[in-house]
């Protein structure tokens, strides 16, 4: 390894002063050319907000949009290790791939419908423990009580590991003879659980980690949520005869709408999508038993090289997603605050 | 029978006091007022009687019944909160019927009951609507709906007027008062408004640092208050208060102040006699301030010429800021005074109806 030196240092320096000079150059240049356009020349009346927005709009559209587009080429080519370089676009190949989705195996032998149907139970099981547990652990840490900051802050350590060092080190305590899992199940009287080489057991395994993850995120959300509900409606609900319960369904939960929606959108989008912890505790196995769609896919595509059917695939996963969110925000009244009508 | 009780009620957040040994009867049916300034606990006080705040010590009782520990929903009260704190999610039907469908009212008496109060506050086009959707006197009502609707023993009123303009202030102090009338229920009302407390109430608490002050009659508290500070807070503009020293001079009894000399009606001997040669406070209100020119036969015993510093025209009277010495004070006449600002004018001291306190205690001399 190289010693650090000034010499280093100042290089880096200039690298990074020569990106952001550029990009100052490149932002100022488009503004120049924004204000030219919509102020000069068609003379719109609202040019400014669109002249605050028109930098992140070009970054969303070449982070997002071009990829995007990237990938739905990529879907309508028979690209593969076979043929990186020289391979063919076309009409033919973006309906193979397709029906390929659901016609033939994505990895060795499991196919797209078990992947979707153990993605599903996957998302299902997790989101609601996720809900529960961060709506029972908030609604505890929103009582006065001492230690609040310390549970606060213990809770919030999930959230704060990086997911993958938080996987990893749980892939060990479901060893079959060291991890805590076990040791603890035989502290309890019980069997010990071959984890990692049976099936079920490692999607339990791997669903424990998951929600051990998630948990925070939701707690945290909902605690500000709750947070944010003045206590004078559960004084007025208290005058009213509410129960507790009553005031945790008639108040609480109504007022949580507006949170609440949007994080359980994302936390099943995030859930679906979740590549990290399968692949780092199980990889996907034994057997292909704990693949979800999303780690299917990447071992579609850089373990089996099938960069046109991964493409598809892709596009497919995404297609599911979409219309989940749609009809959510349908459903759910969406991103609406609960005061509005 | 929806008697209140308060038996040497305290209310203590850590070190605070909020409320310090209080004890009250309110009567079945009365209607009752409880003012004081900012932070003197009148909401602190209410609470408790709701039930939304744990007794520190002592007891409250409603109708015979000691509710200590009873929960609010069980105490057949009602409250309309200083802020509302009506339900964001609910229309405007549902904040007022939300009570009855918890205690499981039949739906065709929970319509009828909504639609009722909704006709009484006049808010029956309303019903539809978010509380977002509406004014802050709308809200008001909405507030006052919900709690009329319960029927309840007991109305507990939080400075409801608070936020209304003062046009609508008045209308909505004649419609509670007409509404007490109607409902005939026990109404405990708080404010920090003495003109809501003297024209609304059967009866008027006074509170003061969680002390409560004096209780009675509200042209009783005006006209006999028990210290000082009663009587600088009932009634507007205030009491005017001066550092004085009673001086015997023959048959006669003087306040002495810095700037003039004016003569106590004889009856004063009895009450204030042992004040004689001492400090004390002497208190006169701006009504008992008058204007020499429309009361020609004044006693000269009782005239101050003074230095007129400021006069504000009220319409039918004017309020003269007056200077004498290092003692100002507010007289409040009749609009056709000449009194100007920068001249002098002479003023008369009705001081039959002054008030004498003592220097330490601030307790009224009489
Ligand atoms: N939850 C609380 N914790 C600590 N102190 C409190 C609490 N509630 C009230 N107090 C204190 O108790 C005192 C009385 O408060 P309270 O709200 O009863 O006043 P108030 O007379 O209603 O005043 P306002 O006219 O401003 O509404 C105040 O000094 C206040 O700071
Ligand atoms: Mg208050």
């Amino acid at each position: 390894m190289l010693p650090l030196t000034w010499d280093i240092v100042g290089q880096g320096i200039g690298e990074v002063g020569k990106l952001i000079f550029f990009v100052a150059i490149a932002i100022i240049s488009l503004e120049v050319v924004a204000y030219l356009i919509l102020v000069k020349w068609i003379k719109f009346k609202n040019a400014l907000p669109f002249m605050l927005m028109l930098p992140a709009l070009v970054g969303v559209a070449i982070l997002i949009l071009y990829p995007f587009g990237f990938n739905i080429y990529l879907a309508f080519s028979n690209m593969s290790m076979y043929r990186f370089k020289e391979f063919s676009v076309g009409l033919r190949y973006g309906i193979s791939n397709l029906l390929d989705v659901f016609r033939v195996p994505v990895l060795q032998r499991v196919t797209f419908f078990q992947l979707f149907l153990r993605t599903f139970i996957w998302t299902v099981i997790n989101v609601v423990f996720h809900v529960l547990g961060g709506l029972i652990l908030a609604i505890l840490l929103n009582r006065p009580m001492r230690g609040k900051g310390i549970y606060r802050t213990l809770l919030v350590v999930p959230w704060a590991i990086p997911q993958v060092i938080a996987a990893l080190a749980w892939k060990c305590e479901f060893h079959y003879q060291y991890g805590f899992a076990n040791l603890l199940l035989e502290k309890l009287g019980f069997q010990p659980v071959q984890w990692m080489s049976d099936p079920f057991w490692a999607f339990v395994a791997v669903i424990i980690v998951n929600i051990w993850l998630g948990i925070p995120f939701m707690m945290v959300t909902i605690l500000g949520g709750l947070q944010s509900i003045s206590p004078d409606y559960y004084d007025a609900a208290q005058i009213d005869g509410a129960s507790g319960w009553q005031q945790f369904r008639f108040i609480t939960l109504p007022l949580l709408n507006p949170i609440l929606t949007p994080a359980i959108i994302l936390g099943v989008i995030w859930t679906f999508n979740n590549f990290n912890v399968i692949y780092l505790v199980t990889g996907g196995g034994p057997m292909e038993g704990t693949d979800i769609l999303v780690t299917s896919l990447y071992k579609a595509v850089f373990e089996f090289y099938r960069y046109g059917f991964g493409a598809a695939y892709s596009l497919v996963i995404f297609l599911f997603l979409l219309v989940f969110s749609v009809i959510y925000l349908r459903i759910s009244g969406g991103f609406k605050g609960a005061w509005e009508t | 029978m929806a008697r209140v009780y308060l038996e040497n009620v305290w209310k203590k957040f850590g070190n605070v006091v909020a409320v310090r040994d209080a004890t009250l009867e309110i009567e079945d049916k009365e209607f009752l007022i409880l003012v004081g300034p900012s932070g003197c606990g009148k909401s602190t006080t209410l609470r408790m009687v709701a039930g939304l705040e744990e007794i520190s010590e002592g007891s409250i009782y409603i109708g015979d019944t000691l509710v200590n520990d009873i929960p609010p929903k069980d105490r057949d009260i009602a409250m309309v909160f200083q802020n509302y704190a009506l339900y964001p999610h609910m229309d405007v039907y549902n904040n007022m019927a939300f009570g009855l469908k918890l205690r499981k009212f039949p739906k065709t008496e929970i319509d009828r009951r909504v639609h009722e109060a909704a006709r009484i506050l006049g808010i029956e086009n309303l019903l539809k609507r978010k509380p977002k959707e509406l004014s802050g006197g709308q809200r008001q009502r909405v507030a006052l709906g919900r709690a009329i609707v319960r029927e309840p023993k007991v109305f507990l009123m939080d400075e409801p007027l608070s936020n209304l303009d003062a046009k609508l202030r008045v209308q909505m102090r004649a419609e509670l008062a007409k509404l007490h009338d109607r409902l005939q229920t026990t109404i405990i009302y708080v404010t920090h408004d003495q003109t809501e407390a003297m024209t609304m109430g059967d009866r008027i608490v006074v509170q003061k640092d969680g002390v409560i002050q004096q209780v009675g009659a509200p042209m009783e508290i005006y006209n006999r208050p028990d210290n000082a500070f009663v009587a600088g807070f009932i009634g507007s503009p205030a009491m005017n208060f001066m550092d004085a020293v009673l001086r015997r001079e023959g048959d006669d009894l003087w306040v002495q102040a810095d700037g003039f000399k004016v003569k106590l009606p004889p009856a004063r001997f009895e009450t204030a006699g042992e004040y004689i040669d001492k400090e004390v406070i002497f208190g006169i209100r701006p009504e008992d301030i008058l204007d020499l020119d429309f009361s020609p036969d004044a006693d000269p015993d009782l005239i101050v010429t003074a230095n007129v510093d400021v006069t504000e025209p009220m319409g039918a009277e004017v309020y003269v800021y007056l200077s004498a010495g290092k003692e100002s004070y507010i007289a409040r006449v009749d609009a056709h005074t000449r009194a100007r600002p920068g001249t002098t004018h002479k003023a008369v001291f009705n001081t039959e109806k002054a008030h004498l306190f003592c220097k330490d205690t601030e307790a009224s001399i009489r």
